[in-house]
């Protein structure tokens, strides 16, 4: 099995951000281990957080440019399309931390996980500052390094609400699936607007 | 499409013909680009600065210094080659209303006749339609050049705008200017109050209709600065103002001496247009 996570930053979505993109990089990064993930696959599930602070549900591009439905399964779809990934792909809304699809069923399925860290790590964030930020995207950061998904199964899931972890949900769900990663990856981890992107690949032998 | 001379621009530019004048008493720099320096100094700020035209004249527009066809010609025509040499891709106006002058500037290498004084010489636009250059026809009520309006009267001033400026531009046409290279400019001020400078400013979409791109030179003139009691040096922000009014009337081309402050007000009324995307927009999209 194999997994990979994202960002659902509304600057994925190419030109949202106007005459600028400050989101080369992380799109860049984003884009290659989607296609890492999805090489010789035969289907992906594609979990969105919905319905949370930071994930609405039915998301309408500020730009004017077309786009409906959740912003997560948004941006999914732009990453997708970018790289060029043409298997077939189901979305999969996840509202809750402890319920999902069974996804240990998936035999031959990728899952592409969408979800931000926390929002509160500095004056200018989202959710403006709050220290505990710093510490959790850390726990974050390790668990998606080292391939540990008893720990993201495990997310304090009322701190990740109050640090406006758009992930918390989907990130366990992950954990749920994949206890143990075999290899893993964390690509990209910055917070330029004051709130975490990971890009994370997981391969598990299982 | 707009084509200046060997320049073409999109239907939705906006764009910005800075001021240089080889003048000893123009109204506002009275004089200090006058100089070949100083005023090749000033195309190069202005070039940086994003200015896409500059408009470049060697008479102030009132009452002043006689200047003959030979000064004029003496302070435009070099300076035009040198501002050639050095900035291909820029677009050269040469205000005057001179053939004789028209015709070297163009051979200099000018791109743009802005013929401020809406026609008073009939050659000149024989000229350049000779040279290839675009034109600018400019509402003068025929008034003689440098001469300053007095008592004058309109029925509709509007209307009497758009029939001058439209009968030049067919003019123009017929001559064998291409019809992609001619402008009209209602020209506040020029044979005007300021009642009727602020008329023509709030139905300048009128002008728009016609389907000629609109020029206009508003720029710290009389008219601003009877309306807002000011002297020649605070008469920006009036300025600005009618800028941004003009530009979602529609207008295309604005004459200006500031080129930053009139530059970011375009950008922004293209940017509420909606033709224009923020330069970085990342609010509550992180």
């Amino acid at each position: 099995m194999r997994a990979a996570v994202v960002p659902m930053a509304p600057l994925l979505l190419p030109g949202e951000s106007g005459l600028v993109d400050p989101m080369t990089d992380l799109r860049k990064t984003a884009v290659e281990t989607v296609a890492d993930l999805a090489e010789g696959l035969d289907a992906l599930a594609v979990l969105v957080p919905s319905g949370i602070v930071g994930a609405p549900e039915d998301y309408r591009r500020p730009s004017g440019r077309a786009g409906s439905g959740p912003l997560a399964a948004q941006v999914a779809t732009e990453l997708l399309a970018l790289a060029e990934v043409a298997v077939p792909t189901e979305i999969v809304p996840i509202t809750e931390p402890s319920t999902g699809p069974p996804l240990t069923c998936l035999e031959g399925h990728g899952l592409l996980v969408l979800g931000d860290g926390t929002a509160c790590r500095g004056q200018a964030a989202p959710g403006h500052l709050d220290e505990r930020s710093f510490a959790f995207d850390d726990r974050l950061a390790e668990a998606l390094a080292a391939g540990d998904g008893t720990a993201l199964a495990g997310l304090d899931q009322q701190l990740a609400a109050e640090l406006m972890v758009t992930g918390r949900h989907t990130f366990a769900a992950l954990g749920r699936a994949i206890p143990k990663a075999s290899r893993a990856e964390l690509r990209y981890r910055d917070d330029p607007f004051g709130l975490t992107y990971f890009v994370a690949l997981w391969r598990s032998s299982e | 499409m707009l084509r200046l001379g060997r320049h073409t621009f999109d239907d939705d530019a906006l764009l910005v013909m800075a001021i240089v004048n080889r003048t000893r008493d123009s109204f506002y720099d009275k004089g200090a680009t006058y100089a070949e320096e100083a005023a090749l100094d000033r195309v190069r700020e202005v070039v940086a600065e994003g200015a896409e035209i500059v408009d470049i004249g060697g008479v102030k527009a009132g009452p002043g210094d006689e200047v003959t066809a030979e000064e004029e010609a003496r302070r435009t025509v070099d300076f035009v080659a040198r501002v050639r040499a050095e900035f291909p891709d820029l677009v050269i106006s040469v205000d005057t209303w001179r053939a004789s002058v028209g015709g070297a500037v163009c051979e200099a290498g000018a791109d743009l006749v802005n013929d401020a004084w809406g026609g008073h010489d009939p050659e000149l636009i024989e000229v350049a339609a000779a040279a290839g250059a675009a034109y600018v026809c400019t509402h003068t009520n025929n008034a003689t050049p440098r001469q300053p309006p007095h008592r004058v009267s309109y029925d509709d001033v509007v209307a009497a705008a758009i029939r001058d400026t439209v009968a030049l531009a067919e003019r123009a046409v017929a001559a064998g200017v291409r019809r992609e290279s001619v402008l009209i400019d209602p020209a506040h001020d020029f044979e005007k109050t300021t009642w009727h400078s602020l008329e023509i400013t709030r139905r300048l979409d009128e002008m728009v209709a016609t389907g000629w791109p609109v020029l206009v030179s508003l720029s710290n003139k009389d008219f601003v600065g009877e309306t807002l009691d000011l002297p020649t040096d605070q008469r920006l922000t009036g300025t600005l103002a009618a800028t941004a009014i003009s530009a979602w009337h529609g207008a295309r081309v604005f004459r200006a001496h500031q080129v930053v402050e009139t530059r970011q007000v375009l950008d922004m009324v293209a940017s509420i247009r909606g033709v224009r995307p923020p330069a970085r927009a990342t609010r509550a999209l992180a």
